[in-house]
């Protein structure tokens, strides 16, 4: 039985081998993007934006434990780092192809002077570590009242 | 034309892991951003679709973007010894874990002889 073959029907034609190698083409370009700041074995993808009180980092982390994600900030730096363990309890299987990418990563990010580290907040839920840092007073937008007379 | 039933102009292909059991298969796929409720899982002609909605409703002005957009989407060709009334799933922090079980064979049965 072939199962290999089958269940992905995706390698057996040819049309579908040019997706498949766009698809490492375009993974190629993001990651020698994201390259000089990462040292890590995978490099999860990273957000951020802000809105008028708040800036939010986001990254994309799935099949983490809380425990093993760690953010610290230090001179102004918001780093997040963790590792991804192979310890699902179905790799008691033998596994047939693996893409998904585990092991230790880093990412860093440096934070707008405005950002206010002390109040950080981190949340993780469903695989997406998001971290939420107030805005100082001062980098909120202010609305002034125009009197019309 | 209602812009909100119109497909993603892009799907992402998750990330999967194929893992052979002696029960049968499981496949892995890295899923973050999605919850239970959004993803579907659906099985016709021998094929499994998974399809993972992902809620991207950030508010505010984008000032660094990684992630790629749209839904997720992947297609499984599934042989005839996989049982399609019992596969199950299950999502766990961003990866979605479906299991298909093999038919078992029957059993060889022992007929006492009178």
């Amino acid at each position: 039985m072939n199962l290999l073959n089958t269940i992905i029907p995706e390698l057996n034609s040819r049309s579908s081998f040019n997706n498949l190698r766009e698809h490492l083409n375009r993974l190629f370009e993001v990651s020698t993007s994201r390259a000089p700041e990462s040292f890590g074995d995978w490099t999860p993808a990273l957000d951020a934006h802000e809105d008028k009180d708040k800036y939010v980092v986001s990254v994309e982390v799935p099949g983490m434990k809380k425990e093993d994600i760690s953010v610290t900030v230090h001179d102004g730096v918001l780093t997040v780092s963790g590792e991804r363990k192979r310890e699902h309890e179905s790799t008691s299987g033998n596994v047939h192809r693996t893409e998904r990418l585990y092991g230790k990563f880093v990412r860093s990010v440096s934070l707008p002077p405005t950002a206010k580290s002390d109040q950080i907040a981190a949340n993780y839920k469903d695989g997406v570590l998001k971290i939420e840092l107030p805005k100082a007073e001062e980098a909120k937008p202010k609305t002034i009242e125009v009197k019309v007379s | 034309m209602n812009p909100t039933t119109q497909p993603s102009a892009k799907t992402i292909r998750p990330a999967a892991t194929i893992i052979h059991r002696k029960d049968g298969f499981v496949v892995e796929c890295d899923m973050p951003g999605v919850s239970r409720e959004d993803v579907q899982l659906t099985v016709e002609k021998d094929v499994l679709t998974i399809v993972g909605r992902r809620n991207r409703a950030t508010v505010g002005n984008p000032l660094h973007r990684e992630s790629l957009g749209g839904d997720y989407r992947r297609a499984f060709a599934l042989e005839a010894e996989i049982d399609m009334t019992r596969i199950t799933a299950r999502t766990e922090a961003g990866v979605l874990q479906v299991f298909l079980p093999v038919i078992e064979p029957p059993k060889p049965r022992k007929i006492a002889v009178g």
